[in-house]
């Protein structure tokens, strides 16, 4: 994995994790954690951890940028179909994240 | 298991204690009206091979003694110096010693022709399959005190049994008595009343060696046996350590599949709702846990098997087009429990082992790391109560089941009843002859 692609990932990874811990009820939460766990299946175990994103920025904000990461993958040679489904269960997950 | 095994040893020793006559049972004269249908050379046989059923029975008496009171070297002791249970075993290694042998196999297996030889064959079966148990589960140290005399109290009844046998035989063509069984059935005597001074604990019925689950093979079930065969195969699956990605898999299905039994299971709805809560904190607090150590593919394939099918049930459910019977309701939640405990097991396996790693940052500059600004170093950890002391209280708090006290299996006091009632039984007189009445 070159760095460009680790730093990618590592974004998505801390998005979706900030997501999941600020998403308004529990089955937005779980769906934000299993598009992280299907993005980590998808890249094996060498990959990068996930780092504290500020707490200060909006929900919108947050999702805009692991959206971003994940669409940024296909540059990274993973495969475009995954990162459509990806895509998807994100949408799904944003879907239930409503008060 | 100790309740079979054990259970026909004492049923099968109870039919022959509750028989007399032994040689019409053999085929020898009896009355007028029973015709001698053996020789006295096939009767010698017979006793012979009822000798080597007994020598099973014998072998079984030391297991159980050695399980519940493994004082190992009796060199040098006397009948004054050894406790109850080491003269019991004491006199029990010297019956063995003098006895002819075990039986073969053949001997084990076909049925017998005699009543009173196949019951026999049934108590050498039983002690044979019940040495098994001792080296799963009913060995010493594994025992409580109590369960020790329960074991101790039961190995004293059935050698009291076979030395009462023994005197009933005696009869049979060159039959061969136990060696000192005056001395056997009294060290097995105060045995059993030492033994059998405290409430028994029969729940030691419940441990020994038990047939490892297998795979449900086949077709996916409809409805919600397709979910039961699923759980029941990631259940078996997961006797193998699991990878750290299996193993989210794993969770995540489970959490699945509590958030849909809430659905339609109304009775319980509230422990499933726990039950997906604490799964859902597990998957949190794992997303960042890795390790290669372990093969947990085909467990999350029956995890994942589950979760879809589960899925497709409740919206069956809702539809009408399904109802949820308690029985598999039930067996749904005790595969819960036992995937619970299972994952408990590997969890913390990996946290002592050093399976399971966590990436934590290091406040370290990585100087190795190209371009200006320098991050910090992240490295993998294992998952210990400094580095991931949250996962660790959710699996010891929440995630072990709760296990209820086992309880003993309702035929086990009967089974001992039936056995120390046909020890102390008398036969019934022979009815009186019709005379001449004057």
């Amino acid at each position: 994995m070159l760095l460009s692609h680790a730093i990618t990932l590592a974004e998505a990874r801390s998005h979706l994790a900030a997501l999941a811990r600020r998403a308004y009820n529990d089955e937005a939460s779980a769906e934000y954690e299993r598009v992280l766990l299907h993005l980590d299946v998808i890249h094996g175990d060498f990959i990068p951890g996930i780092s504290d994103v500020d707490d200060d920025e909006s929900a919108d904000i947050l999702y805009g940028i692991a959206e971003h990461a994940i669409e940024d993958l296909v540059a990274h040679g993973i495969d475009a179909l995954q990162v459509e489904l990806l895509l998807d269960m994100l949408d799904a997950a944003r879907a239930k994240d409503v008060p | 298991m100790y309740a079979e095994n054990g259970g026909l040893l004492r049923a099968e020793l109870s039919t022959l204690l509750r028989q007399h006559r032994v040689q019409q049972r053999l085929g020898g004269a009896g009355s007028h009206s029973i015709p001698e249908t053996t020789t006295v050379d096939e009767r010698r046989l017979l006793g012979e091979q009822i000798r080597r059923y007994r020598h099973s029975a014998l072998v079984w008496c030391i297991q159980a003694v050695r399980a519940a009171n493994p004082r190992m070297n009796l060199t040098g002791t006397s009948t004054r110096t050894r406790g109850p249970a080491e003269e019991l075993r004491h006199r029990l290694d010297v019956a063995v010693e003098h006895s002819p042998g075990l039986p073969a196999l053949e001997e084990l297996t076909a049925e017998q022709p005699f009543e009173m030889v196949d019951s026999w064959r049934q108590v050498a079966r039983a002690a044979t399959l019940g040495e098994h148990d001792f080296d799963a589960g009913l060995g010493y140290g594994r025992l409580s005190q109590v369960q020790c005399m329960t074991l101790l109290k039961d190995a004293s009844d059935v050698a009291r049994g076979l030395v009462g046998l023994d005197r009933r035989y005696a009869n049979i063509p060159g039959w061969q008595s136990l060696k000192d069984a005056g001395w056997l059935g009294r060290a097995a005597e105060v045995c059993s009343t030492f033994a059998g001074y405290d409430e028994p604990d029969y729940t030691i019925d419940l441990r020994g060696w038990q047939p490892q689950p297998t795979l449900v093979e086949g077709p996916g079930l409809p409805g919600l046996t397709g979910v039961l065969q699923a759980q029941h195969n990631l259940l078996v699956h997961l006797g193998e350590f699991p990878d750290a990605r299996s193993l989210r898999l794993v969770l995540d299905s489970q959490r699945i599949v509590s958030r849909d039994a809430a659905t339609f299971d109304t009775l319980t709805a509230t422990d499933w709702a726990r039950r997906a809560s604490t799964y859902l904190r597990l998957i949190r607090v794992t997303h960042d846990v890795g390790g290669m150590v372990g093969n947990g593919g085909p467990a999350a394939g029956q995890a994942a098997l589950a979760a879809s099918r589960i899925e497709q049930f409740a919206r069956a459910v809702q539809a009408g087009n399904y109802t949820a019977d308690s029985g598999p309701l039930r067996h749904l939640a005790h595969l819960g429990r036992e995937i619970d405990e299972r994952i408990t097991q590997a969890i913390q396996h990996g946290a002592r082992e050093r399976l399971y790693f966590a990436r934590v940052p290091i406040p370290r500059v990585d100087t190795n790391a190209s371009g200006i600004v320098k991050p910090t170093r992240h490295r993998y950890a294992p998952i210990t109560a400094d580095i991931t002391p949250e996962l660790l209280e959710i699996v010891r708090e929440e995630l072990r089941p709760k296990t209820p006290a086992p309880t003993a299996p309702k035929s086990a006091a009967a089974s001992r009843d039936e056995l120390a009632a046909a020890l102390v039984h008398r036969p019934e007189p022979r009815s009186a002859q019709p005379g001449l009445s004057v």
